[in-house]
């Protein structure tokens, strides 16, 4: 039997199950991702099925044995995150990312605290793909995938003007500036590992795709859904930052 | 219990219906078969020509049963109004409960990455070649307050933004006759932050 009263949770996806319950997945703070069963949510007077949604911060109450537990109860344990337009895709990406790499039931440290974190920023408009990258480093490191941040793989720190590369997955190489493959500059990983200052977008997109390479032996062949909306989003800001668009500049 | 086969795929079948399970599913098989056999046969006759019969309107996504539905071939309705909702039951509900007069425009889900449905799933490529004909002047943005429902209305907002078209998005508040106090905290504070001048 397994047992938690008042346990803080985010939702990370729900979708009906059987007839007017929801199949609820949470990521809780100490114990993990949980899948959970919530009866009788459409009922009148029981506001469950607007509650049990992401970016609601909850305290929630379960027991049950085996994989599926039964939510016994759920109450908010603040109001409701606020994040909008391009930050929603990032939610998104986030709660796919966690349902993709985490096990049910597995207590993961300071995950939760991280994840809380992220959606902050997201609510409060700070730099969305900074604090993707910040979380993906930090996922990594919970799930014990990360690579030695701080050394280059012969164990020598990081110089911040240097350009090191992944090597295969397994730590940094120092390489020249113009070097091919993923590629990072020492002060860039210096700069997310202890909140340094933003680096510049060159940079960023260089972490992007270093740390989607780390991850991508761990979420399989079937690409993320959300990263094809976060794509379109950083397309349509080129498009509006960048060259004035053909069909508005008509009128 | 041991069923025949026949009853027993039928019992199986009307099990796949939201809402049967197993005892129900039993007592309706064996209510067709002991007391109403001609009303048996009336359903298995109106299921086939459902199936065969109706399909999904060219316009709106609707279904229909021909190659455009009632609503989007009444002359009088507006066209250049256009309102986004995720089901054909949101058109159902709209249509009884306001005075609205433009066209639908049903997604038949929402953008949900987790579910791997994106936006071609939901007719979002379809749509976007509608907005840019022209004829649509105002798009109202009806889909469900959850996170996919408002992703979903960014992403369309977001398809619409060069186009000069007025764009809209359902408000959420307290139910009519509701009392505060009984408001689910999430509502309550949507109503606050959308509140408005009077």
């Amino acid at each position: 039997m397994i047992e938690a009263s008042a346990q803080p949770a985010l939702v990370l996806h729900r979708r009906p199950y059987r007839e007017g319950s929801l199949l609820v997945e949470a990521l809780t703070r100490d114990a993990g991702r949980v899948g959970l069963v919530a009866r009788g949510v459409h009922r009148r007077r029981t506001p469950l099925a607007g509650l049990l949604q992401p970016l609601q911060p909850l305290l929630i109450s379960w027991r049950g044995r085996g994989d599926l537990v039964t939510l016994h109860q759920a109450e908010p344990a603040g109001p409701p995150l606020r994040v909008q337009g391009e930050a929603l895709y990032a939610a998104l990406y986030l709660n796919e990312l966690l349902m993709r790499l985490l096990q049910r039931h597995l207590a993961l440290g300071g995950l939760y605290r991280d994840y809380l974190e992220t959606l902050l920023a997201l609510e409060h408009g700070l730099p969305i793909d900074w604090w993707l990258r910040r979380f993906e480093c930090r996922l990594l490191e919970t799930l014990g995938y990360a690579i030695d941040w701080r050394h280059a793989i012969d164990g020598t720190p990081l110089h911040r003007e240097q350009t090191y590369r992944l090597q295969g997955g397994e730590g940094l190489v120092p390489v020249s500036a113009d070097a091919e493959g993923f590629c990072i500059l020492g002060a860039t990983l210096s700069a997310l590992l202890d909140d340094g200052p933003l680096p510049e977008a060159y940079e960023r997109t260089r972490l992007r795709r270093l740390l989607a390479a780390l991850l991508a032996p761990h979420l399989g062949p079937r690409p993320l859904a959300s990263r094809e909306l976060l794509r379109r989003a950083r397309g349509s800001a080129a498009t509006r930052a960048g060259a004035p668009n053909p069909s508005t500049t008509k009128q | 219990m041991a069923y025949t086969p026949l009853i027993a795929a039928l019992v199986e079948a009307l099990r796949g219906l939201p809402g049967v399970g197993p005892k129900s599913a039993q007592r309706m098989a064996y209510h067709m078969l002991e007391r109403d056999r001609h009303g048996a046969q009336a359903l298995a006759g109106a299921l086939q020509a459902a199936i065969d019969g109706v399909g999904r309107c060219r316009l709106c996504r609707d279904f229909s049963e021909g190659e455009t539905c009632p609503l989007c071939a009444d002359t009088r309705r507006d066209t250049t109004q256009l309102c986004v909702v995720e089901s054909p039951s949101d058109v159902q509900a709209l249509e009884q409960a306001t005075g609205y007069r433009g066209l639908y425009f049903v997604l038949m889900g929402h953008l949900s990455p987790i579910d791997g449905i994106g936006p071609s799933d939901i007719g979002l490529d379809h749509l976007g070649e509608r907005l840019a004909q022209g004829e649509v002047q105002e798009l109202i943005l009806a889909t469900n307050p959850t996170i996919e429902g408002e992703a979903t209305a960014h992403y369309i907002a977001d398809m619409a933004r060069d186009l000069p078209i007025q764009l809209s998005r359902l408000a959420h508040g307290v139910p009519v006759g509701g009392e505060l106090e009984y408001v689910d905290g999430g509502t309550l504070a949507h109503a606050f932050n959308g509140r408005r001048k009077v």
